[in-house]
């Protein structure tokens, strides 16, 4: 009688308990995967798309040591650090390597007056404002979001670029401010502590980040 | 979406026009990016879409292209990131820097008023108009007509290649074909031979009309404006015997008399007038030296509603009323007139003695006698030619030469200019009719729409055989056509303007033409000699200048002075007693009478710009319709509200239109604006609203009589934009007139005790940096609206239609509101723009769940549209009612949006026409639907003015930083800087005694603050109604 | 002593009638779970699901199509979906406060309709929940509005009552939906032991948790369902008190007012009560429960009903004092509005319902009379929905500036939401009417004179 009536067997007193758990964490899986699986950091480090012509920076940036405005000439003046013109290739390429079918490629659109496709690695949303010429002004070097450009044969994204990492640096500026005549070397290392320096340069230059929303956002 | 790389070899091979597509490219933000972010953004860029300047043939291929790659991004969607491409320059241009506007001098005309703007052109593309400060007539303010041209030059519906009989022409076809006409013409001396042209006052093109006369000059050339000067002009040339164009100057003036005359308004020159009104209204500027106003109009405008003294008189009485005016004057001794005029100046009074307000005309005259020589009349377009005569007169011996000038007219010399409107258009079908003209050629406009009743139009191009338009749209005169040809925008060609001052200003294109169109300029050249572009054209007329003063023309827009101005020699009474003897006695009668005004379409030529069809009219708050506007009493003598559709007749025309009833309109009286109701115009302007021209005739062609009002009984649904008009006794526009003003300064402030609010918690400080504030002068505003559309055009608002507005949902960022003052008739208006008042204390930003809207350091009331999700909960909590809500996405819905591919299933179907994409602000986020937005401050323009100060280490100065609303204001109503900056413009106008904040009494402490009203009535009269008010 | 008459007096009115066994009460109450649905029910589950679909289609249309699609303007930006979430949360106030509250006050008479009340609750939650949900203008951000980490560093709003919505609707959703839970365990095992086929004994057996009805499980049982009861009754008051702060925190005349949250907090009951009337006169009928759900029971809420009427309709007054005591023009202007401005007809049909109509329970007559008080229990949900309609709808549409005053028209989609609500809540509730026992059968045996251990007395008379 007493036998008949368990219709479960005993390990089945655990379920529910077992069932709780693993609901809990499930939930909390959810979570941690669209916080961190989804998240830019995730997403877009690492980002290496092909470019039509294959531009060494580590041969232009660093063996040969042009500085990054040679080529990218408004990222003081304007929001948007340009792309150089094919012109700005055909001052030195006018002259060499003008064998190689790369640089045939540049001549031709020297020649046709068309642009070359390159391939856009660092993007922000639209609805985000960057202003590069506010950045590099203030001794935020390149290298604190593009990274080792000078030593990329092919450039890939190395920041996450993310608003909690913009976040981050407007809160604490002194870890990448830099004095703004080495803004380009990429290779520069501060002598004494960075935060220090950081300190100082931070009331030298006047650098106040700004937090609000419209900072970025219009 | 894709980029070259997603297509395969074949495919590039196959579409040329990529690589073509991206030729001439100015920009390195490509343009498959920003569509792409159409795709995969859920915001779009607000440009970048095309690279401009394109031809015609590459924008067609550009089209082609873009669904190609659309097409390509099905299979190209990339989970981590879309692959995106960036197109530099092969060869860089000049004056290139990424991402910063670049502003180019150029004017714009509008019938024969010019005005000097600058375009703002972004990486190739004109996105916004701003007023030149160099040019005369805008000393640096612009119009709503100025700020939404820039919408027609975008419009998809523009005429985009030639046709011949509906079939597609190249333009090489056109000329070949309009050569071969001048040249079989040559040998007749141009017989057969018919121009009809909108106003013209650009010097090329009278350049070329002289060679045109004398290589033809047997051909005839005829001229048509709806709305024109003619009556002003033709009045003081009966008296002067010259073509004297008038010059106002209403700042320095202590006393203005208007007689139906809306110089604040729609008519020509209306720029310049509010800025010297304002001038003249201005109590600081002044020292309280305020100018008073008396104004006598038919319907209620936004100059009747500044008037100090307003009163309600049918328009065809208004000439009576001066009459008697004068005639008192005469009495008084202030005025001599030529006994001949006298006689029959007394003769008219005399009829109308007792139908004047007495105690109106009383202190009329008693203060023209207080004021002589600081006293200025001015008479409406509208008004008969012996009105104006006799105000020349009356000018010339009351005010002094620095209130007014003459300048004569620049083109005398061409008849169809000294010849009317009216009996230009009359001619010109009676001698079509003749049936001599074989070939015809119409610059712009649209008489078969616009020509009067009684002038057929149509009938007469039948005995036309070639018939060529030059159309910025398709419109019914190029249905009657068989060349069409479109024709050049003012932005993308080359060419000159006279103003009426005599200055002269430089027309140079922005953009490369989009479409394969002319200018009125090229092709007259086509016809005196062989096709050349305007430019040729245009430093030809100026040869005189060397390049170097050629290009600092080019730089300041301006190419020569106003002329020299002439102090009315000459003086016949012979015009004028001939139309004096000609106008009949007054006879008490209760007519019903009709009047035509000018509309924001102006005379039609607007109606497919949805800027302009959704701004609500300054007096009534109509969108997207005309309507038969009549008084209070008018409407309970036929006991009509307002939407009842009605039948109108006059004579033998007839129309169907619903009434609209608004306070301040004179009985007996119907007002019809015109613009309204084209059968051909485009997706935005066809069939809105309701054409009156057939109401009108060459003999009442400003006013029709004995009109007859029969209800239909159906009803109509209006889209107002505001419903309610009475303040309902609360203190928003807050004003008081120069006594009381002067005997309490502080009376804005009185009017609500605002007892000493705390708040519960700590109030945020806003101590350092800069702090933008706004105020808005009540005393100057005139309620043009201008900085609606200004607002519009600077941060991507787009329009929702018509249904949409009776919805509610209108999203315009600033609102001029609008409240009625009085009963009846002798109602007046004020206008009060209101704008997100950027609280410290902002409710919206209490109680919004997910922090979207936030206050920044500077103290501007953020929106953040990325991270809005849409409660509306903080526009329910704000108390001025400022905040839009996207409810559809309104760029989507646009009647000219086109269909796209879906890349995810909550892609768009639609997206906004590419040509109108070229004309979105790139530094404004387009909003999608779901979100909020309202008025930023202009944060893009405080931000560049940031990071321009920054870049070179110094603090912004004080206006540097301007919103679009102030840029636009010609009244300079509009303040904007930082609060903390005590020498700002902003600091002192907040120091005033009259400034005032509404609300105040919600502790919002709001950033946007008002400096209230000042009139200076007539004490006497003042009195007087205030003791009618009471008793 | 001794005196019986005066003892017979003092007699309550026993809480089962008919003295029926408590084999009989089992049968009873889990019959409708155990034998074939009866036709009407039938026929209703699929009139309720086709509503339920109309619902659904709705608000797929919405999505797609965008927020516009209702009637909402500039001025009005609340329209019916608040509404309908106010109301549905109101209704969800019963069940907890019968079973919770009066449990606490060991009000015995709860013991027939506290199931009952409580399915009513967590699927008028439901319901309400669903609005917040919807009404959003972008729905596929909506998690923005709950504090999970993410790359962007941001939190929500904490100073926003929306935000306190969220926490407070869900955690009484949860608390209500533990407390019915737990309190159905002892009988899902009654019914596990009954049911004859496997599935059925199954199915239901994982919902008893392995009950036995062991000494132990009582006394778990006892201990955990007080501790629910004492943590709901704060809920039972906090929630409609921060629904109210929707309105109270905001600054808009007629809804920035102190008074809104005892004044919500006796609407919601009196809503709720209204409604459990409704659905029980029903149920009584249909299953034949007139000696469990007695007329003693449904009096006993009548009263509740007058004395929560009664309370709102004091609200109302007092809203008026204090308009015209505050000498606030706006808010003065706010509330003249509302009784005489273009939506007077609602504001009246409020009036008339909720504070008029229970008036007649005054009268024992009306107050027993099952086909009054049915009528009176739909005009009560009637005016609570009104309301709600005249609060949120005319403090909106003309508040501070006269220049942006509007009027609000609800659209087909926004009337076929509120209906398509109805859908969901009585698909679900038929559902429980036909899986679960609609009657707590322990505790109705608990208050049944044969639990009483000193049931019999000398004289053969039954004490309760």
């Amino acid at each position: 009688m007493k036998k008949s009536r368990q219709i479960f067997p005993k390990w089945a007193n655990h379920v529910p308990m077992i069932v709780g758990l693993s609901l809990f964490s499930l939930l909390s899986f959810v979570v941690f995967v669209f916080w961190y699986w989804f998240s830019p950091k995730h997403l877009n480090v690492g980002y290496q798309p092909e470019q039509p012509i294959p531009f060494s920076h580590r041969l232009h940036a660093g063996e040969l040591g042009l500085d990054c405005r040679y080529c990218h000439t408004q990222v003081q003046k304007a929001g948007h650090s340009n792309i150089p013109a094919t012109e700005t290739c055909m001052n030195c390429h006018s002259v060499i390597k003008t064998d190689s079918p790369h640089i045939k490629k540049l001549h031709e659109s020297y020649a046709n007056d068309e642009p070359i496709p390159w391939v856009r690695i660092h993007s922000l949303p639209d609805y985000t404002y960057f202003n590069h010429s506010r950045h590099v002004n203030s001794g935020i070097s390149c290298v604190s979001c593009h990274g080792r450009v000078d030593q990329m044969e092919v450039v890939r994204q190395v920041e996450p670029l993310s608003m909690g990492w913009c976040l981050d640096c407007h809160r604490k500026p002194e870890k990448h401010l830099r004095p703004v005549e080495f803004v380009t070397k990429l290779d520069w290392h501060p002598k004494e502590d960075q935060l220090t320096l950081g300190k100082r340069l931070k009331k030298k230059y006047d650098i106040q980040p700004k937090e609000y929303c419209s900072t970025c956002h219009r | 979406m894709s980029s070259l790389e997603d297509l395969s070899e074949e495919e590039k091979r196959k579409k040329p026009m990529l690589k073509k597509r991206f030729y001439r490219s100015q920009s390195d933000l490509s343009n498959d990016e920003s569509s792409g972010r159409f795709k995969e953004r859920e915001f779009q860029e607000g440009a970048a879409f095309l690279d401009a300047p394109v031809s015609r043939r590459t924008f067609l291929k550009l089209m082609g292209a873009t669904a190609a790659l659309a097409g390509a991004s099905g299979c190209s969607f990339n989970f981590r990131k879309p692959v995106q491409t960036i197109y530099p320059y092969a060869k860089r241009s000049e004056y290139d820097v990424a991402d910063q506007s670049l502003y180019f001098a150029t004017s714009m005309a509008l019938g024969e008023d010019v005005v000097g703007v600058l375009a703002k052109s972004y990486e190739g593309r004109p996105i916004k108009i701003e007023g030149n400060p160099s040019h005369s007539q805008s000393l640096g303010a612009t119009g709503i007509f100025q700020q939404s041209s820039l919408l027609d030059l975008y419009d998809p519906d523009r005429q985009k290649n030639v046709s011949y009989l509906g079939k597609y022409r190249s333009k090489e076809d056109f000329s070949a074909w309009l050569k071969g006409v001048s040249t079989e013409h040559f040998a007749t001396q141009g017989e057969g031979l018919c121009i009809l042209t909108e106003a013209q006052t650009s010097p090329t093109f009278y350049r070329l009309m002289k060679r045109f006369q004398l290589k033809f000059p047997k051909a005839k050339v005829f001229s048509y404006e709806p709305i024109n000067n003619d009556n002003r002009l033709r009045g003081i040339y009966s008296v002067t015997g010259r073509w004297y164009q008038p010059d106002y100057f209403y700042d320095k003036a202590r006393l203005i008399v208007s007689l139906d005359s809306d110089f604040l308004g729609l008519e020509s020159g209306s720029l310049l007038a509010t800025k010297r009104f304002a001038n003249g209204r201005d109590p600081e500027k002044t020292q309280n030296k305020l100018s008073r106003m008396y104004v006598c109009e038919p319907q209620l405008t936004v100059t009747g509603s500044k008037a100090d003294h307003r009163l309600a008189i049918k328009g065809l009485r208004v000439e009576y009323f001066l009459y008697v005016l004068v005639a008192k004057l005469l009495d008084a001794r202030v005025v001599t007139l030529p006994s001949t005029l006298v006689k029959q100046v007394r003769r008219l009074a005399f009829s109308y003695e007792k139908e004047v307000d007495i105690d109106f005309l009383r202190a009329l005259v008693e203060d023209i006698l207080k004021y002589r020589k600081q006293v200025l009349f001015v008479a409406g377009p509208r008004q008969p030619e012996q009105v104006h005569a006799l105000l020349y007169l009356l000018n010339k011996q009351l005010s002094s030469r620095t209130l007014h000038r003459y300048r004569s007219h620049a083109y005398q010399q061409f008849s169809f200019v000294t010849e009317s409107n009216v009996t230009s258009i009359r001619n010109f079908a009676a001698h079509l009719k003749t049936g001599v003209v074989d070939t015809f050629l119409c610059l712009g406009g649209d008489p078969v729409y616009q020509a009067p009743s009684d002038v057929d139009v149509v009938g007469a191009l039948k005995f036309v055989k070639n018939k060529v338009h030059v159309t910025l749209h398709e419109n019914d005169t190029s249905t009657h056509c068989d060349w069409v040809v479109p024709r050049s925008h003012y932005l993308e060609s080359w060419g000159d303007l006279k103003a009426s001052d005599g200055s002269s200003s430089v027309v140079q294109p922005v953009i490369r033409p989009l479409y394969d169109s002319l200018s009125d300029n090229e092709c007259m050249s086509l016809l005196v000699s062989s096709y050349s572009d305007g430019y040729r054209l245009l430093r030809a007329t100026w040869r005189q200048f060397s390049n170097k003063q050629w290009r600092s023309c080019l730089h300041n827009g301006v190419l020569s002075v106003p002329s020299s101005d002439e102090w009315g020699v000459s003086f016949s009474d012979r015009g004028c007693l001939k139309a004096l003897s000609k106008v009949k006695l007054f006879k008490r009668n209760q007519y019903m009478e009709i009047g035509f005004v000018s509309s924001f379409l102006y005379d039609g030529r607007f109606s497919n710009n949805g800027w302009l069809q959704e701004l609500p009219d300054s007096i009534s708050k109509l969108t997207w319709d005309n309507a038969a506007l009549i008084g209070v009493e008018t409407a309970s003598k036929f006991s009509l509200k307002s939407g009842d559709v009605v039948t109108l007749r006059v004579k033998d025309r007839d129309i169907d239109i619903p009434v609209f009833v608004l306070p301040g309109h004179v009985s007996d009286s119907i007002t019809l604006s015109l613009g309204y109701g084209r059968r051909v115009a485009g997706r935005v302007g066809e069939r809105k609203g309701f054409d009156v021209y057939p109401m009108i005739r060459t003999d009442d062609f400003y006013f029709a009589e004995k009109a007859t009002l029969i209800k239909t009984g159906d009803v109509y649904p209006f889209a107002s934009t505001q419903e309610h008009g009475s303040m309902e006794d609360r203190p928003f526009y807050r004003q008081a007139n120069l006594s009381h003003y002067i005997k309490h300064p502080e009376f804005a402030k009185e009017m609500v005790e605002v007892e000493n609010l705390q708040s519960l918690w700590k109030e945020r400080e806003f101590t350092d940096g800069n702090q933008w504030g706004m105020v808005i002068d009540l005393a100057r505003c005139t309620g043009c609206s201008v900085c609606t559309i200004a607002c519009q055009a600077e941060n991507n608002i787009p329009i929702v239609g018509k249904e949409e507005v009776l919805n509610g949902r209108e999203m315009h960022w600033i609102r001029v509101d609008r409240y009625f003052e009085g009963e009846g008739e002798s109602a007046t208006a004020v206008h009060q723009p209101v704008a997100c008042l950027h609280c410290e204390t902002a409710p919206c930003e209490q109680v919004c769940p997910v922090a979207a809207t936030v206050h920044g350091e500077e103290g501007t009331n953020d929106m953040v549209y990325n991270r809005c999700v849409g409660t509306r909960y903080c526009a329910d909590n704000c108390p001025a009612k400022v905040r839009r809500f996207n409810y559809f996405d309104y760029h989507q819905r646009n009647p000219q949006a086109q269909s796209k591919d879906r890349v995810h299933f909550f892609d768009y179907l639609k997206e906004p026409d590419p040509t109108i994409q070229l004309q979105f602000n790139p530094n404004v986020t387009v909003r999608m639907r779901g979100v909020m937005e309202k008025c930023s401050f202009c944060i893009q323009r405080i931000m560049k003015g940031k990071s321009d100060a920054g870049n070179d280490q110094r603090d912004i100065l004080d206006g540097e930083v301007q919103t679009a609303c102030q840029q636009a204001c010609p009244a300079e109503a509009i303040s904007f800087g930082n609060i903390l900056d005590k020498n700002s413009e902003v600091f002192k106008k907040k120091d005033l005694h009259r400034d005032y904040h509404i609300l105040n009494e919600l502790h919002l402490k709001a950033r946007v603050s008002y400096s209230a009203s000042i009139t200076n009535p007539n004490s006497h009269l003042a009195h007087k109604k205030e003791s009618a008010a009471h008793g | 002593m001794g005196d019986t008459s005066v003892n017979y007096d003092l007699q309550r009115h026993p809480l089962v009638e008919g003295g029926p066994d408590l084999k009989t009460v089992s049968d009873v109450i889990s019959q409708p779970v155990e034998v074939k649905p009866p036709t009407w029910w039938l026929i209703s589950i699929v009139g309720s699901i086709s509503i339920l679909t109309l619902l659904l289609s709705m608000v797929g249309y919405l999505v797609w199509e965008g927020v516009g699609v209702w009637g909402l303007n500039n001025p009005v930006g609340w329209g019916f979906a608040i509404v309908n979430f106010v109301f549905w949360v109101g209704i969800g106030h019963a069940g907890t406060l019968i079973s919770a509250i009066l449990f606490l006050f060991r009000q015995k008479w709860r013991t027939s309709i506290n199931r009952f009340a409580e399915a009513m609750t967590i699927f008028a939650v439901i319901c309400a929940g669903l609005f917040p949900g919807i009404h959003i203008g972008r729905v596929w951000v909506a998690y923005y509005l709950f504090p999970i980490p993410n790359s962007m560093w941001l939190w929500p709003n904490f100073k926003s009552p929306l935000l306190w919505d969220v926490f407070a609707v869900s955690t009484y959703f949860t608390v209500s939906l533990l407390f019915w839970f737990v309190g159905l365990v002892p009988d899902l095992a009654m019914l596990r032991d009954r049911s004859t086929t496997k599935i059925r004994k199954v199915l239901y057996g994982i919902f008893a948790l392995g009950w036995r009805g062991a000494n132990r499980h009582w006394q778990h049982y006892e201990r955990s369902y007080l501790l629910l009861a004492a943590l709901a009754t704060p809920l039972v008051l906090s929630v409609h008190s921060i629904v109210s702060f929707d309105f109270a925190v905001s600054q808009l005349p007629g809804w920035h007012t102190t008074i809104f949250p005892p004044y919500f907090v006796a609407g919601a009951i009196f809503s709720g009560f209204a409604m459990v009337v409704t659905l029980m006169v029903i149920a009584r009928e249909l299953f034949g429960l007139k000696h469990i759900m007695t007329l003693h029971h449904l009096e006993c809420m009548n009263k509740i009903i007058l004395a929560t009427g009664m309370m709102v309709g004091y609200a109302y007054a007092m809203e008026f004092f204090m308009a015209w005591y505050s000498g606030n023009e706006y808010e003065a202007f706010a509330f003249v509005n509302r009784a005489f401005g273009p939506y007077y007809w609602a504001y009246w049909i409020m009036v008339s319902c909720n504070v008029l109509s229970p008036q007649f329970f005054w009268f024992k007559k009306l107050r027993r009379s099952i086909p009054f008080m049915f009528v009176i229990s739909i005009f009560v949900n009637i005016g609570m929905w009104f309301e709600r309609f005249v609060i949120t709808v005319t403090s909106l549409h003309r508040d501070f500036m006269p220049s942006s005053w509007g009027y609000y028209k609800p659209t087909f989609v926004d009337v076929c939401t509120f209906i398509g609500s109805f859908g969901l809540f009585f698909t679900l509730f038929l559902l429980f009417l036909k899986f679960l026992p609609m009657i707590a059968v322990f505790e109705i045996k608990g208050v049944m004179p044969q639990a009483n251990p000193h049931a019999h007395d000398g004289e053969g008379h039954v004490k309760n």
